[in-house]
């Protein structure tokens, strides 16, 4: 049993304090300065005392962040929203910052990749520090990209940037954790955030069609996790994942018993990667939800799922991959085709983008299949360009909803490569790195699962994983094509909206602010970065490719 | 002596009680006796020497979910009790056979195996098949407190100090949720409504 190292969790305790300090400053309204001054006067003490203490990096950061705090009310006088973004996007950077920082350590010499912390119920892996990423990153874009979208539709509260933040933690902890306690905690505090943040706006139908129908699915889904995990402890009589791989890897365990815990853990946590065919609330939620919202369930949440699932996949049950890699490959199977074939036939840009992720976690999972270190890498690899490639697509659709105040249908963006070319561009590239064009993000990805799947001797799989891309490139192009060669219509399409008074020509311009452009570029470029430099990317992979066992 | 005492007076309550559930007319009623069926049955957890499951079986079961169940009932309407009439014979019969199955497999499966000579306390009788042993409380109690109150207590700020202080944060977002969610209407964003000079003072 190691000790407990607040420095394994750096990340996660960051993001959770200042989460905390920004309900205080919400709470504080007129006086700000009553929270941020102490808040900003300890960090740097704390920050000083931990640069002394030898701990430069972190130091500093916090440090930093506490010379921040109480220069936000002073540079946004009168704005809480915005200094809410401010602050939960500065922690975010700072906690991406830490992650950096403990990556490098742990690969650097005399770091320790592959340990476990805090007494065991984490893991310092390559997996966790990979989901940090993607997670941290994934919720840095989405708050900015949010911003003004929120303040619009008039939902920017004051509890936006806490939840996000703390839906973060959950995420990142559920790509650390080690025992099934901690994951199932982990599991329920970002559930617990993204239903929140599904239902923000109260006044939108939809939107609690899609807080509820993702609560009730989500919690089915966690009953199910939840009975198998039991049924696993049953069996095994431990909570922790390589405890339990050991105990699955001998004669002695029932088998029954160990059959049905693996069938209901399977079953739960595919709901929770929207592996079809158990991704039916996905696309309703999706649709539903606020778009930024959306965007951090696509980017973020995919990747803490998938931590989830290759941890159980690889530590827990890897002496039963003879059992799940046929039945896991199936789904995936089922997800990239059906994901693929059913988004052809959808109008909503939102409701495309779901079943887009569909397919995407069919993807991801060939990685899984694989079973290989290979393959580990490839999925990080896979949902790291996943992500930003969606984040970007989102951004853009933020920006057209922005004007439109409604649904975005293909309608909607039909000549929007002349009315605004840089954003049906951003859209475009964002849409090719989805299908998994060469010199974008995504072919990185999908060439590294597909590679680990041929290696690993799944070339039927991978033979159906790029039938479906074809297909999928189908409705990504058909976006692309209604984009760039239809005409823009001429008067405001009669969709029923009534906000639009006159003035059609400002109408159909989608509506940009500072924080958006920023983070829709932003993912932009790291698509295209990623996209003609991978090799920064896959050398990071290959060797954050280890696991707690 | 006493235990038995105990068993016979918790196991009547609970079972007068479950009866009670079921008949009584008013869903106020019905639900109280639930406490008091929970109650019972935390009492009979007790005679087992497991006092954490008793006091869990008393915080959930009889305060959360009960309290739970009353509101759903107020929110129905108290005195819709169109929904207790059991709809013709068939329903009836239905629900008949349902119970007779489910304590049937209850039976076999849970006391069942407690039910031969051997499972009498002191008999020197040696199980066979799935029949169980009788081991009685006192190896239990004697095997280092295994279930009780001092060993969970110890775990859990030991091994699983950080599942536990992680359920915090849980908690921290279930109330903003609930915050965010119970808000009777939207506000506007604040921003406006903040004159520049009084923020900054």
């Amino acid at each position: 049993m190691s000790d407990l190292q607040p420095g394994q969790l750096a990340p996660e305790l960051l993001a959770t304090a200042a989460a905390l300090v920004l309900l205080l400053l919400a709470v504080s309204r007129r006086r700000p300065q009553l929270v941020m001054l102490p808040v900003g006067l300890g960090s740097i003490a704390l920050g000083a005392w931990m640069v002394l203490g030898g701990a430069v990096v972190p130091g500093a950061v916090v440090g930093l962040l506490g010379v921040a705090a109480p220069l936000l009310p002073v540079l946004l006088p009168g704005r809480p929203t915005l200094q809410q973004a401010w602050g939960g996007g500065l922690a975010l950077a700072g906690a991406l910052v830490l992650t950096g920082w403990q990556l490098a350590v742990a690969l650097g010499d005399g770091g320790a990749l592959g340990v476990t912390g805090w007494r065991g119920s984490i893991a310092v892996d390559g997996l966790a520090g990979f989901t940090r990423i993607t997670v941290y990153l994934s919720a840095l874009l989405v708050i900015p990209m949010g911003y003004g979208y929120l303040q619009e539709r008039r939902i920017n509260r004051a509890e936006v940037e806490p939840l996000i933040l703390l839906a973060a933690v959950g995420m990142a902890l559920l790509g650390a954790a080690n025992d099934l306690v901690t994951i199932v905690v982990a599991l329920e505090v970002l559930s617990f955030a993204l239903y929140v943040l599904a239902g923000l706006a109260r006044r939108d139908r939809r939107s609690q069609e899609s807080s509820l129908k993702y609560f009730v699915s989500g919690a089915v889904a966690s009953a199910v996790l939840l009975y198998g995990m039991a049924l696993l402890y049953l069996a095994t009589g431990s909570l922790e994942l390589p405890a339990i791989g050991a105990a699955l890897g001998s004669v002695l365990v029932p088998a029954a018993l160990v059959a049905v815990a693996l069938v209901l853990v399977a079953v739960g946590v595919a709901f929770k990667v929207a592996l079809a065919p158990f991704h039916l609330w996905a696309p309703d939620v999706y649709q539903g939800a606020p778009t930024s919202v959306t965007a951090l369930m696509a980017a973020a949440t995919k990747a803490a799922a998938f931590a989830l699932l290759l941890r159980m996949a690889l530590v827990a049950f890897p002496a039963l991959g003879d059992v799940w890699a046929p039945a896991l490959a199936v789904l995936a199977a089922a997800s990239m085709l059906y994901g693929a074939v059913a988004a052809l036939v959808q109008a909503d840009l939102k409701r495309i983008l779901a079943y887009s992720s569909v397919t995407h976690a069919g993807y991801a999972a060939i990685g899984v299949v694989a079973r290989s270190t290979d393959g580990l890498g490839a999925t990080m690899t896979y949902l790291l360009t996943y992500a930003v490639g969606s984040l970007a697509a989102f951004g853009v659709v933020i920006a057209v909803e922005r004007r439109r105040r409604g649904e975005v249908t293909l309608a909607t963006i039909r000549g929007l490569g002349r009315t605004s070319p840089l954003l049906a561009g951003i859209l475009a590239l964002a849409l090719l790195s989805l299908a998994g064009i060469p010199l974008t993000a995504g072919f990185v990805g999908k060439l590294e699962v597909f590679r680990a799947g041929v290696a690993a001797g799944w070339t039927w799989l991978v033979v159906i994983g790029v039938l479906s891309s074809v297909v999928a490139a189908g409705f990504y192009l058909r976006i692309a094509g209604v984009m760039f060669l239809e005409e823009a219509p001429d008067a405001a399409p009669a969709t029923g909206d009534a906000d639009e008074d006159g003035d059609d020509e400002d109408a159909r311009l989608p509506v940009l602010s500072t924080g958006l452009s920023a983070a829709t570029a932003l993912s932009a470029a790291l698509v295209l970065v990623v996209g003609l430099q991978p090799a920064l990317l896959l050398e990071l992979a290959a060797q954050a490719s280890v696991l707690v066992r | 002596m006493g235990e038995t005492i105990a068993f016979l007076v918790f196991a009547g309550i609970a079972l007068g009680a479950a009866v009670a559930v079921v008949a009584m007319r008013n869903l106020v009623h019905a639900a109280l006796m639930l406490v008091i069926h929970l109650l019972a049955v935390a009492g009979l957890y007790l005679g087992l020497e497991s006092q954490f499951l008793a006091v869990i079986q008393v915080l959930v079961y009889a305060g959360a979910i009960v309290v739970l169940f009353l509101f759903v009932i107020m929110l129905l309407g108290v005195d819709r009790d169109d929904l207790l009439v059991a709809q013709g014979r068939r329903a009836v019969a239905g629900a008949v056979a349902v119970g007779l199955v489910l304590a049937g497999a209850l039976t076999f499966a849970f006391v069942g195996p407690y039910t031969g000579e051997a499972s009498v306390c002191g008999s020197d009788v040696a199980p066979t098949g799935t029949e169980q042993s009788c081991a009685g409380i006192a190896p239990v109690l004697d095997a280092d407190d295994d279930a009780g109150v001092a060993f969970l207590g110890r775990r859990l700020f030991t091994r699983y100090t950080l599942a536990f202080e992680l359920s915090a944060v849980l908690l921290t977002v279930a109330t903003i949720g609930a915050v965010v969610l119970a808000r009777r209407r939207d506000l506007s964003p604040e921003d406006e409504d903040l004159p520049t000079g009084e923020v900054t003072a």
